[in-house]
């Protein structure tokens, strides 16, 4: 109900707020709508003022330029006299007369002279001579002399021409003209009206605009207005709002000269006019708003206000029924007059006392006294309420069945306004049962008092916070306090010594947190004495009814005899259980005993070694008389200790240090002998790894000077065995000084350090990267290239990468620093030199690449740096010729044992633009190191794709099979599959048609990846074939699981065929191999017809070579084939 | 070198002036002190059309002058043109109307130490489409108006290369021929392109973007009369300590172009 009530009030409230809000707008809106009519209205008014004192100011010009005509016509006043009008007319630039022929006779400026003023679009218009100013269009210029039609733009001067004709006596007329100044009206207008705010256009009376304050406007045009022009024709004076182009609204007033052919426009812009009025309107507005929204926020206040004194009365009123309810609660009530009458008694005090509201309503208070209280207490109580008004306290009662009750009583005064007693109101509760468990609880206190105080074992119960609320009095004597009692409220931590407190406190806070026991755990402790000893602690958490962590309780027994024991029998097991390996043996050396550590050192087992004499351990490396000194020494002093090379189970022989200790029986005899042994292969490793410190450089970690030589020793050694080339680079920073005296040595240090990374990062493992102090660094190459061409090419690449490398501007703490290398490398092979000699000639290359301008580098000798440009060169222009299409590809057939063409080898040739035609063996090896291959192997395939797509539609060519070479670079590219197959796509030429070639050397590869390559590429039905078989080192295991199609006859073979019988037997071979692993077979290199026949004979079915064709282009292969006949060669 | 020219020139013309009689003896004589003025010079000696009186600085400072000598103090009318000969012909004793030292005026006449430096201003109209900026001055098609006689008009004539000048008989006729359009710009100096500012409404000020061509103003006398131009020169030190000159060209408004020596020093 309250709540429907407070609902509808907070409606009527919203209601009456929403109402005055809004006509406080609607009257606002009105107002200001008011405003902005009359502000249009006023600037309305404004403008035709405006309009009406320029026009008449310009009437008032042209009267006087009107009247200085006319007297310039009828007087012959002469140049001078012209110039005499002029004088205060700024208005005018030149007055001139006519002559008969309407050219200027006399003019205030000469160079007007002979002009002659077009007349025929003047206003008003007229046929002959009349007695009117004519008012001609703006024109371009200065004055007649240069006027010209105004153009697209706004001239840089301009003026109005007029001319007056004057009937002078005898029917003789004269004429005189004048240039009228418009820029004077300009300023005129300008003046007065704010260019911002508006605009002024004087226009002639036809609509022609002569000028106007609006820069952008044109004069000189047609007015555009043409709304003007129609209100004209009705009125010459009017006002109205206009539209402007680009969307401006202006209010506009014009007003027509009243003598001459001029109208004055004044227009002012609507929105500057009413920008006043916009403020105006904001500012009304936001005060109205302030204000509403301040009367609204009181109301609001006011209405807060008033719901709260509702809230209170209807708190009042709930107030009344709890009192009520609180009357019949569970404690006995009754209420008496001042004079100890009882007025009304509750349900509770019926149940209490056995009495009900019947019995003792209106009678005295004293129905219940036990007569165990004497006088003297009542009177106490009587004096207390008078004082007070309260008392409080318990009182024996007496039942209605004559039991007799111990209760609680609560007597409170109920005054009136004056202070004197009205009413006393009592509250009781029988408290006879709760005095009962009082006494039970008395006696079992006194007997857990009296088990604190006897038992041994240390009791005790602590609070949440670990302090003692009490313990058995065995706990106060370890702890230093005569009685338990004084314990009671002390902490864990300050009882106990403090390297215990913190283990006893922790479990406790354990307990307390989790709620969980903790059972039999083993602590240290020290007794009353002091002596450390052991106990075995249980502890409970206390629980309250909610199951909540109250306190903990515990028990604790010292342990320390038992447990003395059993530690020192743990220390033996550990002591024998240490990272030294032990070894028992008895007398006669039968192992007795081993630990974990022999087990881990040696390999055996306990039960492998157990029963075994050490024997077993045996190296080999020591003769007979090392163990017979190790015995006599161990009978003479009882032991012994040296290394030893001990041999571990797995076969392993490792150093070891040994200690044999002889322990002897009661009557001096060895009874045992107990061996410990460490295994110091680790330390003779760190011996080993301090002697390498002196060989690497400190600040980069990498080899110094020492090691370099020591590794160009061997290098120097390794290349002239294997015959191959090794290369020596000196690497010097440009300008490291300034670096170091610019930034200081700790940025220089820095940098040293970061190209030491990236110089290690650019060569291969096993190569060797040094720093030799200061900024030198340097490289060395070895097992190049046997030929020196290859040799340097390789190292150039090298040094390529280095510069490039060291070139990437590096962070040095936060500073972009970027530094260059110079470059020194020299090349050697076989004993070219001793190592001095080599860093020597390492060394003058670099002077050289400094000397050539830094950031560069040099060879030391002159022929392999010219060299090794040119390959450069050569490089660079493969690299060209791949963009610019010098490639092209050749095709060699491939003939059947019948003649019929089958096929054919795609070969790349260059056609070089200065060399001509260069064979793949001039850049093949050199698009192999350069990596080159790549690009230069997609495009022979797609290339040779492309090709067998356009013969697929040519009958007589679509069964041709092209073979492609694929190199080992080209293979291993981890995406080759994908490669092949996107360009089939791309082409749409048929798989089928399709052959790789591959040649042996990729199966000294990863040949489980060549496998998964080969049978990817197969399923989609290309096939492969080995060339330059026989050459390599193809295993016939390796072959067998080749998923290959055919083999390629090596052209050497096939060259001797009939000369060396070897060859003939190897080719026979091959072809048997083929058969059996069911792969077709085909010999290269065929030039006559009898090793054609020998082929044929060995059971080869299939030739490729000069016999039949050289590699032709397409066009010269396409002619070939058409005039191609099976059989012709078999008629030689 | 120019100077000591300066001075022999000086000497060679001492002699005959002195013994005709000197102009501070006339002076002290008549008790009258005869000083041409322009009363056009808006600022400087301007005679307000309107209560005929003379006012501007150079006006407090010919009464100033004649305080200090104690005698009356009679304005002849003249003008930049008529200057030299009024002041050879000895129809004033001084001319004190901000007159700009030149080369050709140096040559006939004597300064005193100059109190004001203005720089060359142009006036054109609001509504002129040619000139917007200095620049936009020496260009073909370009006419430009100056007095005769005024300083403006050798140094116009030297400085111009593209555009025409254009030379008025009056003061007046420059601002008509700016005013009709029939030139674009007269050129004139600070106090005269404030008072065309402040007068009218159709003129628009041009100012060089940079320094164009400072001269300094100062008064003019015969040449070779020393006792009279030292005792003007006194008074002008004097004015110049005590405040007097610096007063009078603030109450002028002319503190932009004040000589740097006109403040006083302490």
């Amino acid at each position: 109900m309250p709540v429907q009530a407070r609902r509808h009030r907070r409606a009527i409230f919203s209601i009456v707020t929403l109402l005055v809000a809004f006509s406080a707008c609607s009257a606002t809106g009105y107002t200001l709508w008011r405003l902005r009519a009359e502000r249009i209205q006023h600037h309305f008014e404004n403008a035709a003022m405006s309009a009406r004192t320029f026009e008449n100011h310009l009437t008032q010009s042209f009267n006087i330029i009107d009247t200085g005509l006319v007297q310039a016509a009828s007087d012959d006043l002469g140049a001078s006299g012209l110039l005499r009008l002029l004088r205060h007319a700024p208005y005018l630039r030149s007055i001139s007369t006519l002559d008969a022929a309407g050219q200027i006779r006399l003019s205030s400026d000469p160079r007007n002279q002979g002009r002659a003023p077009a007349r025929g679009d003047f206003l008003p218009p007229a046929a002959g001579p009349v007695e009117v100013l004519r008012v001609g269009p703006l024109l371009s210029g200065r004055d007649f002399h240069e006027a010209r039609a105004p153009g697209s733009s706004a001239p840089l001067s301009s003026f109005i021409p007029v001319t007056r004709d004057v009937r002078l006596p005898g029917e003789h007329w004269m004429t005189a003209a004048a240039s009228v100044n418009a820029d004077y009206f300009l300023n005129f207008y300008s003046a007065h009206v704010d260019p911002h705010g508006g605009s002024v256009d004087l226009l002639r009376y036809d609509g022609l605009l002569l000028l106007s304050t609006d820069e952008h406007a044109r004069p000189g045009a047609a007015d555009a207005s043409q709304e003007i022009l129609a209100r004209l024709a009705t009125s010459e004076i009017g006002s109205f709002e206009e539209q402007r182009p680009g969307g401006r609204t202006t209010l506009t007033a014009y007003r027509a000269s009243r003598a001459y052919p001029f109208v004055l426009v004044v227009r002012l812009d609507k929105e500057q006019v009413l920008e006043g009025w916009r403020q105006e309107a904001g500012r009304s507005a936001g005060i109205v708003g302030t204000v509403l929204l301040a009367a609204l926020a009181s109301s609001g206040l006011y209405f807060a206000r008033f719901e709260r004194l509702a809230r209170e009365r209807e708190a009042d009123q709930a107030r009344l029924r709890i009192a009520a309810i609180a009357f019949e609660s569970q404690e006995g009530m009754v209420v008496t007059d001042a004079a100890y009458k009882v007025l009304r008694i509750n349900k509770a005090f019926t149940t209490i006392t056995g009495f009900t509201p019947a019995e003792v309503v209106g009678g005295s208070m004293n129905f219940m006294k036990s007569g165990l209280h004497d006088s003297d207490f009542y009177t106490a109580i009587r004096e207390r309420l008078a004082q007070s008004g309260a008392w409080a306290g318990e009182i024996l009662n007496r039942h209605k069945d004559g039991s007799i009750h111990s209760h609680y009583l609560t007597i409170t005064t109920v005054r009136d306004d004056e202070g004197h007693p009205t009413h006393y109101v009592g509250t009781l509760t029988d408290i006879t049962e709760r005095r009962r468990i009082e006494a039970e609880r008395d006696e079992l206190n006194r007997d857990f008092v009296s088990f604190l105080d006897n038992t041994t074992d240390f009791i005790y119960f602590k609070d949440t916070d670990s302090r003692f609320r009490f313990c058995s009095q065995a706990l106060a004597k370890v702890t230093g306090y005569r009685s338990w009692r004084d314990l009671t409220g002390k902490h864990t931590l300050d009882v106990f010594p403090p390297d215990t407190a913190p283990i006893y406190h922790g479990e406790e806070i354990a307990i307390i947190r989790d709620g969980k026991p903790l059972i039999g755990k083993t602590d240290p402790y020290y007794d009353g004495e002091g002596r450390r000893g052991w106990i075995s602690s249980s502890k409970w958490p206390i629980l309250d009814e909610s199951g909540k962590v109250t306190g903990l309780f515990g028990i604790s027994r010292d342990i320390t005899v038992h447990m003395r024991s059993e530690i020192d029998l743990r220390i033996a097991a550990i002591a024998f259980e240490s990272q030294e390996g032990m070894l028992i043996t008895d007398a006669s050396n039968t192992i007795l005993r081993v630990n974990r550590a022999f087990t881990r050192i040696t390999g055996y087992s306990e039960a492998e070694a157990i029963g075994q004499t050490p024997r077993l351990l045996r190296s080999g490396h020591h003769d007979r008389d090392f163990y017979a000194a190790m015995y006599a020494s161990l009978h003479s002093t009882g032991a012994w200790q040296g290394e030893i090379w001990n041999r571990r189970k797995n076969g392993e022989i490792y150093p070891e240090w040994m200690t044999i200790t002889t322990v002897l029986d009661s009557e001096g005899n060895p009874s045992h002998y107990v061996a410990s042994l460490t295994d110091i292969t680790e330390r003779k490793e760190a011996e080993c790894e301090i002697r390498n410190l002196a060989f690497y450089d400190p600040l980069t970690q990498l080899p110094n000077r020492r090691l370099l030589l020591d590794r160009l020793r061997h290098t120097l050694a390794t290349v002239a065995r294997n015959k191959r080339h090794g290369a020596l680079l000196f690497i010097d920073l440009d300008n490291f000084k300034t670096l170091n005296d610019t930034f200081g040595h700790d940025m220089g240090d820095l940098l040293l350090q970061k190209v030491a990374e990236r110089l290690v990062g650019c060569i291969r493992e096993g190569d060797t990267v040094a720093r030799l102090g200061g900024d030198e660094f340097v490289v060395l190459l070895d097992d190049l290239h046997p030929a020196s061409a290859e040799a340097g090419t390789q190292a150039r690449i090298v040094g390529d990468k280095i510069l490039a490398t060291l070139n990437i501007p590096y962070d040095l703490a936060g500073h972009d620093y970027h530094c260059t290398p110079s470059i020194g490398i020299t090349l050697f092979a076989d004993h070219e030199g001793e190592s001095d000699e080599l860093m020597k000639r390492a060394d003058l290359a670099l002077y050289s690449a400094k000397a050539a301008g830094r950031n560069t580098m040099r060879f030391f000798d002159p022929e392999m740096q010219a060299a090794v440009s040119a390959r450069a060169a050569l490089e660079k222009e493969l690299r060209i010729a791949l963009q610019q299409q010098e490639l092209r590809l050749y095709y060699q057939p491939q003939v059947n044992e019948h003649g019929a063409i089958i096929g054919a080898e795609a070969l790349v040739r260059w056609q070089h633009p200065r060399l001509g035609l260069v064979t793949p063996a001039s850049f093949i090896p050199l698009a192999e190191e350069t990596h080159l291959i790549h690009p230069l192997g997609l495009w022979v395939l797609e290339t040779a794709c492309l090709q067998l797509m356009k013969w697929s539609a040519i009958p007589t060519r679509a069964h041709l099979v092209v073979a492609v070479n694929v190199s080992v670079r080209q293979f291993r590219q981890p995406d080759f599959v994908e490669q092949v197959c996107a360009v089939l796509d791309r082409s749409g030429a048929d798989p089928h048609k399709l052959k790789l070639e591959l040649t042996e050397s990729l199966l000294l590869d990863d040949l489980e990846d060549v496998i998964a390559k080969m049978t990817a590429l197969r399923a989609r039905g290309i096939s492969f074939a080995l060339d330059d078989f026989g050459t390599g080192y193809s295993s016939l295991a390796y072959l067998q699981r080749l998923p290959l199609d055919q083999l390629k006859i090596d052209q050497s073979f096939v060259r001797d065929l009939h000369v060396h019988p070897n060859d003939a037997v190897i080719a026979r071979s091959i072809v048997a191999l083929a058969r059996n692993l069911g792969l077709s077979v085909i010999a290269e290199g065929v030039e006559t017809t009898l090793q054609r026949n020998l082929l044929a004979g060995l059971g080869c079915p299939a030739y490729q070579g000069y016999l039949f064709s050289p590699p032709l282009t397409r066009e010269a292969f396409e002619i070939f084939a058409e005039e191609w006949e099976p059989e012709s060669d078999e008629r030689d | 070198m120019k100077r000591a020219l300066a001075a022999l020139w000086m000497i060679a013309l001492a002699g005959p002036n002195e013994a005709a009689g000197g102009h501070l003896e006339r002076v002290q004589a008549t008790r009258e002190m005869r000083v041409c003025i322009w009363p056009d010079y808006y600022g400087i000696s301007y005679r307000n059309p309107k209560t005929q009186q003379l006012e501007g600085i150079d006006i407090d400072m010919a009464r100033a002058l004649a305080r200090d000598l104690n005698v009356a103090v009679r304005f002849v009318d003249s003008s930049f043109a008529q200057l030299v000969s009024d002041v050879t012909q000895d129809h004033c004793d001084i001319a004190m109307f901000a007159i700009g030292i030149t080369p050709q005026r140096s040559e006939k006449l004597r300064f005193t130490r100059p109190h004001l430096v203005s720089d060359i201003y142009a006036i054109t109209t609001k509504s002129n489409r040619r000139i917007r900026t200095w620049d936009d001055i020496d260009k073909p098609g370009v006419v430009v108006a100056v007095a005769k006689g005024t300083l403006h008009e050798p140094i116009m004539r030297d400085k111009l290369r593209q555009a025409t000048l254009l030379v008025t008989d009056t003061t007046q006729g420059r601002e008509q021929e700016v005013e009709s359009g029939r030139a674009d710009v007269f050129m004139t100096d600070f106090p005269f392109s404030r008072r065309m500012l402040e007068t009218t409404d159709w003129a628009r000020l041009v100012a060089p973007a940079s320094t164009y061509h400072l001269t300094p103003y100062a008064y003019a006398m015969q040449q070779g009369d020393n006792p009279w131009h030292a005792r003007v020169e006194q008074f002008l030190a004097d004015a110049t300590r005590n405040g007097l000159l610096m007063d009078a060209i603030r109450r002028h408004k002319l503190d932009p172009i004040a000589a740097p020596a006109s403040a006083s020093k302490n």
